[in-house]
């Protein structure tokens, strides 16, 4: 399933697509045609956009549909915007044809619960396409604008109540005509957005996106006849569609239910919300089923955008990165968000300025898992191969603004602590350092220079985080550490936003989770002191100072003075197999490359360092030790984990013969039927007690501490599965059908 | 004969070398295997089969008659893709090392989970030595630099073994002393260690691709040094007393002397002979809008030539890998004659990425390819004479292509050889046409108003269909188009670029004189190192420029200027002439006409002219080609669907004048031409094979 599919003999999924009616090679040519189409608007996109959120970190994407509403081609980075443009184009369809709609419209759709934005920071711009005067296909492009009014800076409002609090919503509202925007319309948000010269000239470049892909289409449909290049339109959906449904049918019939916290301190209240998702394999279909608790007063509700964005990209990116990508995706799948009300299918007023980054991220994740979960028990090496930890969700996203001694406004926003975070450990090695969400392709921050020439900061270190990746066979992916302080400026005011600081990003088949993303606002710090005797200031450990523990982790109205200091890490990768299992090669480099510290090294992984070298590892001794350790949990298990075959490690459990069997000793669990958890030798531990000794990042819960459990099999003692838990929940299952 | 009249480039590619040699209107073009192991056989090989056409000795060419060598080769590219270079150290600013592990993010723009790797480790953390030392924006030194430190640091790696240093601190733009101060402190303690300071390589902001670029300059020193020093050495001991130089990635040359120095710049510089020559023939046709295409074994690189200079990417990004580098900007897609034809997880027919490349080759190379390729395809087809393919020292085995073509795609389509060769044939065509849209629409440019120029062995034979697929109606492929890239290294000149990074506000007192002083330092440095190479005050072009944005924007853009424009009023003039200069790049009605402009970075570019081919027009009165027709062939023609018997025309006996309507084919021995019905190919004035084609 990787690119290199050359070598490999017809696979049992590819269905025959020469027939008399349909020439593979006109599909082909005329799907990518449609994808050449998307990747001239974003062309027109870059071009013209003066955001570096565009230009710089690529926050934007472009689409085509047919005159059915059809998604046929797309490009650009953030995939959670295949269902934002969907909504959005469908929102605008539904209410305005075929009376309401000419040539040259364009509209804005900005709002989760209205017009399918993923939030109201992400500006959505539909035009329908004309070919003579028939209405024949829709162009969208979408991009992050830095302001859209209100209390919500760059889309975010940490505190705001409800919906109307947060920034300006446009329901799919008509901005141009012959894609022209209307000066009135204009007028009004030149009045009404911090940042009116960027907003207005990014609004231009997205009408001229549109514009550009709709002049395309028309040509597109001139040179193939509007019959021929619907007949082939649809043969590519269908194409797409038989191939993710033949994929999926090589998955085992089954449920998986599993669960996630969205997390939310902005009131002072440390509320973790759960959410829940069963996903059911039936045949050739993915059933999503979604449930959580009420709505809550924050802006962490997820519209449906973002939990239809989040889920798409593990089924894009893990399960089938191979074909190519339409709305034959969406055929295969049924998606039900349960009653609304619910923090994953809110209603007006809810606040949703963080769904995307809040209940969607975790919905993304549980997806990631449930996907692994079904490779796992499948029988088929390709698709087993796909297995993979969840990839972190925990940004530290800090937005400053203020005046500098110049008398210049400026604003900051350090992106690296906000994308910075690891990627999902895999079959075929660790995770990615940095690989922010998921959904966010080629994701990138700016350079230490680009920040301090354009605000008023010194950056005092930017450092890859060890200890944050999961520990596992594989390791996750390691995270961003970066510090800042004014450096011309007296004082700033801020927002402080954290995704996951306490549910971090779980591993998969005896992976550990990564490390949470934390913040630390130091007063007082000591950094004039160090720089005056020629010391830089580059850890918190030189700068001393007073740690503020009023930071929440929702936060607005931060004031920031001279002389403090901000940090934020991001969160880790979840970690893939047992971490007793990862070979002490790699633990030795890792220790090289400070990828994790000896306490981690030794509590996590079992190692035993070489007397007096604090990288080499004892290779004897720490197989020793970790059987030793083994057998102290397990007294009844038969140990020798350095037998067990490295290459089962990945997947925890298989099935044999209608049973559920340890992946590594094939020692039976469980029918199939039934859940093999139970079966397991369990260990509880407090999160927080388990990464204070292995030096990994948490925030500690008082009343319901976070919970690891830790599920050994009862023969060879290795570790098939660790969740994370508050003390009451049950255990994410997997039941196969039958 | 007169004495010094021949200019010789080769182009040292992946599997050929080619060479061309220029007397007078005269271009004589050889070709050998690039020898992998020593890439001086290849060359020398080249040059005896060049010498031997001419008729004379090496010794003889080389000692009385050749008065230019330039070379292009691809010895930075393979470098870097097998991670095969220096072991480099890296003195930097404390507290940031890791940008060296991370850069501004790995993740790629592609789907799949399992290709998202973190950046490839050119440098094992033990070889990074933090320093204590901080600069702020403005040059202000915050913490002094700690020379002993330095010196620990230093003495520390040299026990480790480095070859090279390089020493990367933040804001040496603004004040470079201290990268300065610990370069000679390395010149002190280990003299024989090549150090590049970072701000010598790249002086412009942003750190990362500025120390990645002095990083990269250190890892492939050794190798480039190697290369230049074996072939300064073969081609002094056969006689030649003149200039050696090299071609760099900007489309210019070098000397030997600048290229051990800075040997990065021969980064990408096979393609970029192409593009000069291009540019080249759109001045002696006149041409206003020209895409240009090179197809080899692996790739097709295309590129634009806006007002006959090929466009200059900044900021250029080599790999993974982010760098300074300013570099003609070329475009590559994976579409090459060993590009392999297979289906897709849809049961849909895909050719390449990848390729079978030379071993084990297309299957009818009879060299053990079970894979069908491109080249497959064309002999399926009937376009490769297999009396004559690779010259005429293989056998083609059509059977091998047949049986590739059908077991690994055309069986489960129900298709045969042919029908999956045809499909193929489409597909790469499509492939292309995309890619050509798409330089030319980034650009701003309309595909359909632009002349394409096709050249390298492969592409004539696909050209034509793609001008068909983008409505091009004007096609040039080079008389020479096998050895093109090679006759290109001729037609540039000497160039070197400067730029600083100073950020200016125009119109503002702050920093005018700051901004004064380095177009002057920056000239001078310019100046100095033309004089070196040896250009004379009348052979020198001295040009100014700047990188500039909207405050508020992220991005640069570059724009040639006067020297004297940014000192009257201030630079009052500059900002309306860069609005209308932006809105020509990015489109009516986009220029922040409403926001303050900045001259981020100062450029000054120093051209040494050099002697170029004089190539004059020859008598080219129209008459039939009918007499250069050799013999017919039958072809699967693809526009048509259909097998034909086509007249196959003799290049040899093309005059010019000569024209003749398609189908037809153009045999230059090396190079196969398809001309298609409804186009018309023409000998021209030339040398050179014009095509019209019917929209």
């Amino acid at each position: 399933m990787t690119a290199n599919t050359a070598t490999k003999p017809v696979s049992q999924d590819m269905p025959r697509t020469a027939t008399d009616e349909f020439d593979p090679i006109t599909a082909e040519v005329i799907r990518s045609a449609f994808d050449n189409i998307t990747t001239e608007m974003s062309l027109v996109l870059l071009r013209t956009s003066g955001s570096p959120v565009l230009t710089e970190s690529k926050d934007f994407s472009t689409v085509v549909f047919d005159a059915d509403l059809n998604q046929i081609g797309s490009s650009g980075y953030i995939l959670l915007h295949m269902s934002s443009s969907r909504l959005g184009v469908e929102a605008i369809a539904k209410a305005r044809v075929p009376h309401d709609i000419n040539p040259g419209d364009a509209f804005i759709c900005n709002d989760p619960h209205t017009s399918g934005a993923l939030h109201q920071g992400d500006v959505g711009i539909v035009m329908p396409v004309f070919h003579n005067a028939d209405l024949v296909g829709w162009t969208f492009s979408n991009a992050h604008l830095m302001d859209v009014g209100g209390a919500a800076i760059s889309g975010f409002a940490p505190e705001a109540r409800d919906t109307y609090s947060e920034a300006l919503r446009f329901p799919g509202t008509r901005v141009a005509r012959n894609a022209v925007l209307d000066e009135e319309w204009v007028g009004f948000m030149r009045n009404n957005v911090r940042v009116p010269l960027s907003f207005i000239s990014d609004l231009r470049s997205l009408v001229a996106a549109c514009n550009v892909g709709g002049d395309r289409l028309v040509d597109l449909i001139e040179e193939y006849g509007q019959q021929t290049l619907r007949k082939y339109t649809n043969y590519n959906i269908e194409l797409t569609e038989k191939a993710l449904r033949a994929r999926i049918s090589r998955l085992p019939n089954g449920t998986y239910h599993t669960y996630d916290y969205v997390e939310y301190d902005g009131f002072g209240d440390g509320s973790l919300n759960p959410i829940f998702c069963e996903m059911t394999v039936a045949g050739d279909q993915l059933k999503f089923k979604f449930s959580g608790c009420p709505q809550v007063a924050a802006f962490i509700n997820a519209g449906r955008s973002a939990v239809e964005g989040s889920l798409i990209a593990p089924i894009m990116c893990q399960f089938a990165p191979d074909i190519p990508f339409n709305q034959g995706f969406w055929n295969c799948l049924e998606i039900d968000l349960g009653e609304p009300g619910t923090i994953i299918n809110p209603v007006v007023p809810a606040p949703v300025t963080s769904g995307h980054a809040s209940a969607g991220m975790r919905a993304g994740r549980m997806v990631q898992e449930a996907l692994a979960a079904a490779c796992a028990a499948s029988e088929d090496e390709e698709l087993r191969s796909r297995v993979s930890g969840q990839s972190s969700g925990a940004v530290t996203l800090g937005i400053w603004f203020g005046t500098d001694n110049k008398g210049n406004p400026s604003m900051f926003m350090p992106f690296g602590m906000a994308v910075g975070i690891g990627g999902p450990g895999q079959t075929i090695g660790d995770g990615q350092d940095c690989y922010g969400m998921q959904s966010t392709l080629a994701i990138k921050w700016a350079d230490v220079e680009v920040q301090e020439l354009d605000s008023p900061v010194l950056m005092l270190w930017r450092k890859v985080l060890g200890n944050a990746g999961g520990a596992g066979a594989s390791r996750g992916g390691l995270a961003i550490d970066e510090a800042f302080t004014l450096y011309g400026a007296d004082n700033f005011v801020g927002m402080n936003f954290q995704s996951g600081a306490e549910i971090p990003a779980r591993g998969f088949a005896g992976g550990m989770p990564g490390g949470n993303g934390k913040a630390w606002l130091i007063r007082h710090g000591e950094v004039d002191k160090l720089l005056a005797a020629g010391k830089l200031p580059t850890s918190p450990e030189l700068v001393k100072g007073v740690v503020d523990q009023s930071l929440r982790g929702c936060q607005t109205n931060i004031a920031f003075a001279k002389g403090d200091v901000f940090r934020g890490i991001g969160g880790g990768g979840g970690g893939l197999g047992d971490p007793f299992l990862r070979a002490p090669a790699l633990i030795e480099q890792d220790l090289i490359d400070r990828a994790i510290s000896k306490a981690a090294a030794e509590q996590l992984y079992g190692a035993v360092l070489a007397e007096g070298s604090a990288t080499h590892v004892d290779v004897a001794a720490t197989w020793i030790n970790r059987n030793a350790i083994r057998a102290a949990i397990l007294p009844s298990a038969n140990v020798a984990l350095e037998k067990l075959p490295a290459s089962a490690s990945m997947s925890g459990v298989q099935t044999k013969n209608g049973a559920w069997v340890c992946s590594h000793c094939h020692h039976k669990l469980a029918s199939t039927t039934a859940s093999w958890v139970s079966a397991t030798h369990t260990r509880q531990r407090d999160l927080a007690d388990v990464y204070e000794e292995s030096e990994t990042c948490t925030r500690r819960r008082q009343d319901h501490p976070v919970m690891l459990m830790e599920h050994y099999c009862p023969a060879c003692a290795a570790c098939l599965t660790v969740q994370v838990t508050l003390n009451q929940e049950s255990t994410p299952t997997y039941h196969l059908h039958g | 004969m007169a004495a010094h009249e021949i200019s010789i480039g080769v182009d040292v590619g992946g599997t050929h070398t080619d060479l061309s040699a220029v007397q007078g209107t005269n271009i004589v073009r050889a070709k050998a295997l690039t020898t992998h192991d020593d890439y001086s056989v290849g060359i020398f090989n080249a040059l005896g089969n060049v010498a031997e056409t001419i008729g004379m000795s090496v010794e003889e060419l080389l000692s009385r008659h050749c008065r230019a060598f330039v070379n292009g080769n691809t010895i930075v590219t393979n470098s870097l893709t097998e991670l095969k270079g220096a072991r480099v150290g890296v003195l930097v600013t404390g507290g940031f090392a890791d940008i060296l592990r991370v850069g501004r993010g790995a993740r790629l723009n592609i789907r799949d989970d399992h290709l998202q790797r973190n950046l490839p480790r050119l440098i094992p953390q033990e070889l990074v030595g933090e320093i204590d030392e901080r600069i702020d924006r403005d040059g202000k030194v915050i913490v002094a630099l700690n020379h002993m430190q330095i010196e620990e640091e230093v003495r520390r790696l040299v026990e480790l073994g480095v070859d090279c240093i390089a020493v990367c601190f933040l804001w040496s733009t603004a004040n470079g002393d201290h990268e300065r101060e610990a370069e000679e402190i390395i010149n002190r303690i280990a003299p024989d260690i090549f150090v590049t300071r970072s701000v010598s390589v790249a002086s412009v902001f942003r750190e990362y691709e500025r120390w990645q670029t002095a990083i990269l300059n250190c890892y492939v020193q050794p190798p480039v040094k190697g290369f230049v020093e074996t072939v300064s050495r073969g081609l002094r001991s056969r006689g030649y007393t003149r200039a050696l130089e090299f071609f760099n990635g900007l489309g210019g040359v070098l000397t030997e002397e600048v290229v051990k120095q800075v040997p990065i710049q021969l980064y990408s510089s096979g393609p970029a002979g192409g593009a000069v020559g291009s540019a080249a023939l759109a001045k002696r046709y006149d041409l206003d809008e020209v895409l240009c295409g090179d197809m080899g074994g692996t790739s097709f690189d295309t590129i634009l030539i806006h007002k006959q200079e090929p466009k200059v990417v900044q900021r250029c990004t080599i790999g993974r890998f982010d760098t300074a580098l300013n570099l003609l900007d070329i475009d590559s897609i994976g579409a090459g004659g060993g590009s392999i034809i297979h289906l897709d997880s849809r049961s849909i027919p895909q050719v390449g990425p990848q390729s079978a490349g030379s071993t084990p080759g297309p299957a009818c190379s009879g060299r053990g390819g079970t894979e069908p390729t491109v080249t497959d395809c064309m002999a399926v087809m009937g376009f490769i004479d297999p009396k004559n393919y690779l010259g005429g020292n293989y056998e083609l085995d059509l059977e091998a292509a047949k049986f590739a073509l059908e077991d690994k795609v055309g069986n489960a389509l129900g298709w045969d050889a042919l029908k999956t060769a045809a499909g193929a044939y489409a597909l790469v065509v499509a492939n292309m046409a995309n890619a050509l849209r798409e330089v030319s629409v980034s650009r701003g440019r309309d595909p359909r108003k632009c002349t394409f120029i096709a050249y390298g062995g492969a592409l004539p034979v696909f050209s034509a269909s793609i001008c068909q697929r983008l409505g091009i109606t004007d096609m040039i492929v080079p008389g020479q188009s096998s050895a093109f890239s090679a006759y290109g290294l001729l037609e540039a000149d000497y160039i070197r670029r400067e730029s600083a990074t100073i950020g200016w506000l125009i119109g503002q007192e702050e920093g005018y004189g700051h901004m004064i002083a380095t177009r002057d330092r920056l000239e001078q440095i310019i100046r100095q190192d033309l004089q070196e190479a040896g250009f004379s005050d009348k052979d020198m072009q001295i040009t100014y420029g700047g990188d500039f944005r909207y405050v508020g924007q992220l991005a640069e853009m570059y724009m040639p200027m006067h020297k004297a424009d940014v000192e009257k009023n201030l630079g009052a003039a500059i900002g309306p002439v860069f609005n209308v200069a932006y809105e020509e790049e990015f489109g009516p009605g986009t220029a922040w006409t409403e926001s303050e402009l900045m001259l981020v970075n100062y450029v000054v570019t120093g051209v040494g002219l050099r002697q170029k081919p004089d190539i004059q027009p020859v008598s080219a009165e129209p008459r039939d080609a009918s007499n250069a027709i050799i013999s017919t062939r039958r072809l699967f023609l693809p526009d048509e669907q259909q097998w034909a018997e086509t007249p196959i025309y003799d290049a040899v006996k093309l005059e010019p004048g000569t024209y003749f309507e398609g189908p037809g084919i153009i045999d230059c021995r090396d190079t196969t031409i398809y001309i298609p019905r409804n186009a018309t190919a023409r000998r021209d004035e030339y040398n050179n094979f014009r095509v019209s084609i019917a929209r």
